[in-house]
């Protein structure tokens, strides 16, 4: 659906994207995630059209971005990390005007922007002036601006940031809901419990390149392996630590009273063979699961190791 | 046909602003009360001498249409000023440059609000200049021919007020450089043909002291030609050849060193309002092209994401 490939952009000396590599598939729900200044925003104004590349090529649907832009603006329905909204215009008619950006008018129009209007729960806003309505209504409203045209990616920068919880709720189910209905989606953001929760695929980006990509359970399980396993037993202590010294996935071992953490490195299959064992030796195992991973985690270790790579090429 | 969604939009909006209604009201307000207070000295005139000058009538469409072409310039760089940096500032440009819409359409549909803004200050002080036909004197041609020159002058100011709107970030910043781009181009053309003029003077006075005599030839030369873009001088040559001067640039020839005689200065009317206009469209299509990412990109040639592709 999209691939971006070797895309560079620098603004005067600095490198926004450095050989950027990237792939969303269609229908999946892609969280674009990195730390401030590692080029997310630069990748999506590049996607929509408000910035040209230096070099790298971006394909939408099988089209090149440079070739053919109109097209392109066509399939997009982009949303920013900002409002965007007219002072003197109703929420109806900033519906309406976008939709005849578009192209659409009159009845077609109407219809479009009231079903839309419906679906981000803003139907009963429609004479409310845009600048009267609340940053969470705000930011329905430009994501039914966004999907006006019936767009088939949407691609957010940042679209639940400084929302309160209860927006955010609902904004994430609104985006749940047309992902479901076929959409593909691009959602850039720092709240990585959140992106966990609704994507289906995820890219680490880090100093204008890709630092991990692909699906979310892959990734997710690339965490949990990192993770250590949580073992508690109810007596023979002892003899559970000679079996899990004589493993070869277990690295490491610390014991506090009847729970022992275990640095494993190894699969489900090696975790399930390790319980056999135990439970083999009649050791009476009552807790046995890996510490649950977060992207959190995975995504501080990619940025730290990078930062360490960077002190390390600028010592 | 649909109208353009921008200007659609623009009317609807500026329609709910007391800003306009304003504008519209003041400037109405400051050509009536000019037509008013010399209509009353010509009546006051009459009282006192019991005689009607009607060269004081002419007077007064002079000055409507003086006032009317100073407002014009006072009020449109104020209108376009804020066309394209009041999106930047609202940060709607961007999701504008997102939609189906070309930079293009955009900046035609801003055009387009602008000058549906300077038809309806025109046309609402059609009742103030229509007061001239009371007594006669001024033909509807002629009033044709300063409408014209006004549709032009307000065509070129928007060009220029759009085009530093497209350049500049801040409206304050755009209205500023627009407002100081006008003075330079009435005042600035002027004053530079005046000192051109002055150098000439001099060079000729030290030459006629050698050779005795006292005719002088000195002219500003080829700065006179700044002079086309100059929309007061155009506004000033159509006032002077219809108050009944045998060549238009006879009032200020001497004074701003131009030749009254020549292809150019035969027709000076028409070309000064042919090089406005094409200016005005120079401009505008160097906003569209400003606002394009596409061309912002295409104007750093030695980093030319194009050639770039090539090479990969």
């Amino acid at each position: 659906m999209l691939k971006i490939k070797d895309l560079t952009k620098t603004f005067g000396r600095y490198h926004a994207l450095s050989g950027l590599n990237m792939e969303v598939p269609e229908g999946s729900l892609y969280g674009f995630v990195g730390p401030n200044g590692a080029g997310k925003t630069t990748t999506i104004k590049i996607l929509c059209g408000l910035l040209m590349p230096d070099s790298g090529s971006v394909e939408i649907c099988g089209m090149d971005i440079a070739e053919r832009p109109r097209e392109i603006r066509g399939l997009i329905g982009y949303v920013p990390d900002y409002f965007g909204v007219y002072e003197n215009l109703k929420v109806s008619e900033y519906m309406e005007f976008f939709a005849s950006c578009y192209g659409l008018y009159g009845l077609k129009a109407r219809r479009r922007c009231t079903a839309l209007l419906e679906q981000t729960g803003l139907e009963e806003k429609t004479e409310f002036y845009v600048d009267g309505l609340s940053r969470g209504m705000k930011q329905r409203l430009c994501l039914a601006r966004a999907m006006i045209h019936d767009p088939q990616i949407l691609i957010m920068d940042e679209p639940t940031s400084g929302m309160d919880p209860r927006s955010r709720f609902d904004f994430k189910e609104i985006i749940r809901e047309l992902n479901e209905q076929g959409k593909t989606i691009l959602i850039s953001s720092h709240l990585l419990q959140e992106l966990s929760e609704i994507c289906t695929d995820l890219g680490i980006i880090e100093q204008g390149r890709m630092a991990l990509s692909g699906n979310m359970e892959e990734i997710l399980n690339r965490v949990d392996t990192s993770r250590p396993l949580s073992i508690t037993v109810n007596g023979r202590v002892e003899q559970a630590l000679a079996i899990l010294r004589s493993h070869p996935c277990v690295q490491t071992i610390s014991v506090k009273d009847k729970e022992m953490m275990v640095g494993f490195m190894g699969d489900k299959q090696d975790e399930a063979q390790l319980l056999q064992q135990l439970v083999d030796a009649e050791v009476p195992v009552c807790g046995y699961s890996r510490v649950r991973g977060d992207l959190e985690t995975l995504f501080m270790q990619i940025t730290e190791k990078d930062e360490k790579e960077v002190l390390i090429h600028e010592g | 046909m649909k109208a353009n969604a921008v200007y659609r939009k623009e009317v609807k909006a500026s329609s709910r602003s007391i800003r306009f209604s304003m504008a519209l009201m003041g400037f109405n307000g400051i050509l009536a009360a000019a037509a008013l207070i010399n209509m009353y000295s010509l009546l006051y005139q009459v009282r006192t001498t019991a005689e009607i000058q009607y060269s004081g009538l002419l007077e007064m469409y002079r000055i409507v249409a003086a006032v009317e072409f100073a407002l014009l310039l006072c009020v449109m760089p104020a209108i376009a000023s804020g066309s394209i940096s009041g999106e930047r500032e609202h940060r709607t440009l961007d999701l504008l440059l997102t939609t189906q819409m070309s930079p293009r359409q955009i900046v035609w549909g801003k055009l387009m609000a602008s000058l549906g803004d300077m038809f309806l200050i025109l046309i609402s002080s059609f009742p103030v200049m229509a007061l001239v036909f009371v007594y006669g004197g001024v033909t509807v041609k002629d009033l044709f021919i300063v409408f014209l020159c006004l549709v032009t002058t307000a065509l070129m100011i928007t060009g220029i007020g759009l085009y530093c709107s497209a350049v500049f970030q801040r409206t304050v910043l755009s209205a500023a450089v627009s407002y100081a781009a006008v003075v330079l181009l009435v005042g600035g053309t002027v004053a530079a043909n005046r000192f051109v003029l002055g150098l000439s003077t001099m060079r000729w006075n030290s030459y006629m002291n050698q050779i005795g005599s006292v005719a002088s030839q000195a002219t500003s030369g080829g700065f006179q030609y700044l002079l086309l873009f100059n929309p007061a001088v155009t506004f000033y040559s159509i006032i002077r050849e219809q108050s009944g001067s045998r060549n238009a640039l006879d009032g200020i020839a001497g004074w701003i060193g131009l030749h009254s005689e020549g292809w150019i200065a035969d027709r000076w009317i028409l070309v000064s309002l042919c090089v406005q206009l094409v200016s005005a469209v120079l401009l505008i299509r160097g906003t569209a092209r400003w606002i394009d990412p596409a061309s912002r990109k295409r104007r750093m040639p030695a980093k030319s994401f194009w050639r770039n592709r090539k090479k990969n």
